[in-house]
């Protein structure tokens, strides 16, 4: 944890509304975000983590991060997706094995707690993915930018392109393999270093 | 690095699918298997999900409301603050608790008494009942919150959430419904139903008084009626308030001295609704605060309200006294404290006996106030 991040939990910790304030603001659209890779509506997602929030307020004598900040929240937002998925009976496939695996692989491993415990790290990574996606083959960027940046289901891109689903999810797999690829190096590199 | 990274047609659509949450159980199977293999794969599928987070990042810029989210965490930070406040609370919900397990069991031993078994396939119901001169605060099982006013009642089968959400109200209440599309939350007053999907609304619906008003604050209601062909998609939109006056009207001897008293108990009066734009929601939702803001409310109608939160009774010695208006905020009150003020602002004297207080006129005063009077 980095001195501003200290220094911050620790004016929360004395109640200072100011301080939550700007932790709140740095914060909640990213982990509104995340939480809506598990909730996938936007309603929900903010309310998870606005109840999040509400709590941390509420037991902020108990305030207390080790490591990273960043990584704290996400595993906190993190674990009560998985507390809503699970009570979300309508989804019962929607939570894997491998949900709870990564859970504390995001929790453990430094790759993924650090790439945005920085936030101008993971302003940077944002950057980085949109400049790799404008260099992406013209149907493949197209499909991931409804996708992605206009919240589309594959049904629908489908239909709006007159293509199949399948052509659609394959574009989408492309699209993330090549962005991975490019950026990887970068990744690990910014990681070493920080 | 990806040398040894392998990877077939079936397992590349399971990520994506797994990635945009629409996935099956088939899906599932094949993305662990294809985890099992290789070590490596769990960091790769982390990578891909740290592009995918990463690039929705813009549009939740878009979707986000960071300063409305903030100001409305803000207002619920500050309702918990007071220590005292809390305390009240925890304090009625233990009170409300006693209530429902009493209830509970009652219900449970009527069942067993009556049917000896079969417990399981009849729903039950569970009540909660705020009584006059307190307030209480439950949360429902969808999560859900709900303010109820003193002297209302709050009903539900014990199956709430997981086939419906429905809800029978007797009184007043303030919800903070829990979005969930697929299960509507319904409110059912003796002849409205209010059906939201996720809001916040105040709904007063009391047996005794002859409209049931319904408030909405945030989001968007729909008002249906059992009692009469209301249009098909009746909307409210924030901040309007709809006044339904009912079919049904029940007139009280001892409230209503005035009126002629023949005609008591149920009389049938041609229902009808009217919506009223842009209400101050303040005044009409601060009844669950401990800040109560009166606005222009006349004292007969304060007396009512008055009455249920105190657990009194009010006598006028003069219908007339109920024509003046007052407006105000209350904070935590006593209610000596707010008859002296009353009295401060109108020509009125009180007596406080036990349950009940007299309101009479106050002659010496009566001269100065004379023009100002209402009516």
């Amino acid at each position: 944890m980095n001195d501003i991040e200290a220094g911050l939990a620790k004016l929360i910790q004395n109640g200072d509304q100011k301080a939550f304030e700007i932790l709140f603001k740095t914060w909640y659209p990213r982990l509104c975000a995340y939480a809506f890779n598990y909730t996938h509506q936007w309603e929900t997602a903010e309310d998870i983590v606005k109840d999040f929030f509400l709590a941390l307020w509420n037991s902020r004598t108990n305030f207390e991060v080790k490591t990273s900040l960043g990584g704290y929240l996400l595993c906190s937002v993190k674990n009560l997706c998985v507390n809503y998925i699970q009570r979300d009976k309508n989804r019962k496939f929607s939570l894997l094995a491998v949900d709870v695996n990564q859970l504390e692989f995001d929790c453990n491993e430094p790759f993924t707690d650090d790439y945005l415990n920085n936030n101008l790290f993971a302003h940077e990574l944002e950057l980085r993915i949109h400049a790799e996606v404008e260099k992406l083959p013209v149907q493949c960027r197209e499909i991931f930018k409804l996708s992605r940046f206009e919240g589309h289901s594959h049904k629908k891109i489908a239909n709006l392109l007159n293509i199949s689903e399948n052509t659609v999810k394959v574009q989408i797999y492309r699209a993330i393999k090549t962005i991975k690829k490019s950026i990887f190096s970068i990744i690990l590199f910014i990681w070493l270093f920080s | 690095m990806n040398e040894k990274f392998q990877i077939n047609k079936t397992e590349e659509e399971a990520i994506v699918n797994y990635l945009s949450g629409d996935f099956s159980e088939n899906d599932s199977e094949i993305l662990n298997n294809w985890l099992m293999k290789d070590q490596q794969n769990q960091l790769v599928l982390n990578q891909f999900s740290v592009i995918w987070q990463m690039s929705n990042l813009k549009q939740a810029y878009n979707k986000i409301d960071t300063h409305k989210a903030w100001n409305e965490l803000q207002n619920r930070m500050n309702k918990w603050q007071g220590k005292s406040l809390k305390l009240q609370w925890t304090e009625l919900l233990k009170i409300a608790a006693i209530f429902v397990i009493a209830l509970f069991l009652g219900g449970l031993g009527y069942h067993f008494l009556d049917k000896r078994g079969d417990i399981i396939s009849e729903p039950l119901f569970v009540e909660y009942f705020s009584p006059l001169g307190s307030r209480s605060f439950v949360q429902l099982a969808d999560g859900s919150k709900v303010w109820l006013n003193a002297g209302s009642t709050l009903k539900y089968q014990n199956t709430f959430g997981t086939i419906n959400r429905e809800i029978i109200l007797s009184g007043e209440a303030f919800f903070e419904v829990k979005k969930n599309k697929d299960l509507p939350f319904v409110v059912k007053t003796s002849e409205i139903d209010v059906i939201a999907l996720g809001t916040k609304f105040n709904v007063k619906a009391y047996s005794e008084e002859k409209t049931i008003e319904t408030t909405l604050i945030e989001g968007s209601v729909k008002l249906e009626s059992n009692s009469v062909k209301l249009s098909d998609d009746l909307f409210l939109k924030p901040n309007e308030k709809a006044v339904f006056t009912k079919k049904s009207q029940t007139v009280e001897l001892t409230a209503d001295q005035q009126q002629n008293i023949s005609q008591a108990k149920t009389e049938q009066v041609k229902p009808k609704l009217e919506i009223i734009q842009s209400v101050e929601p303040e005044p009409i939702i601060s009844w669950k605060e401990k800040r109560w803001v009166i606005n222009n409310e006349k004292l007969g109608n304060l007396a009512v309200k008055l009455e249920r939160r105190y657990d009194v009774n009010f006598i006028f010695d003069n219908e007339v006294l109920k024509e003046y208006t007052f407006r105000g905020t209350l904070e935590d009150e006593t209610l000596e404290q707010i008859m002296e003020a009353i009295k401060l602002s109108a020509p009125v004297k009180y007596v406080i006996d036990k349950k009940t207080v007299y309101v009479m006129a106050d002659g010496k005063q009566m001269e100065k106030f004379k023009n100002l009077m209402m009516k």
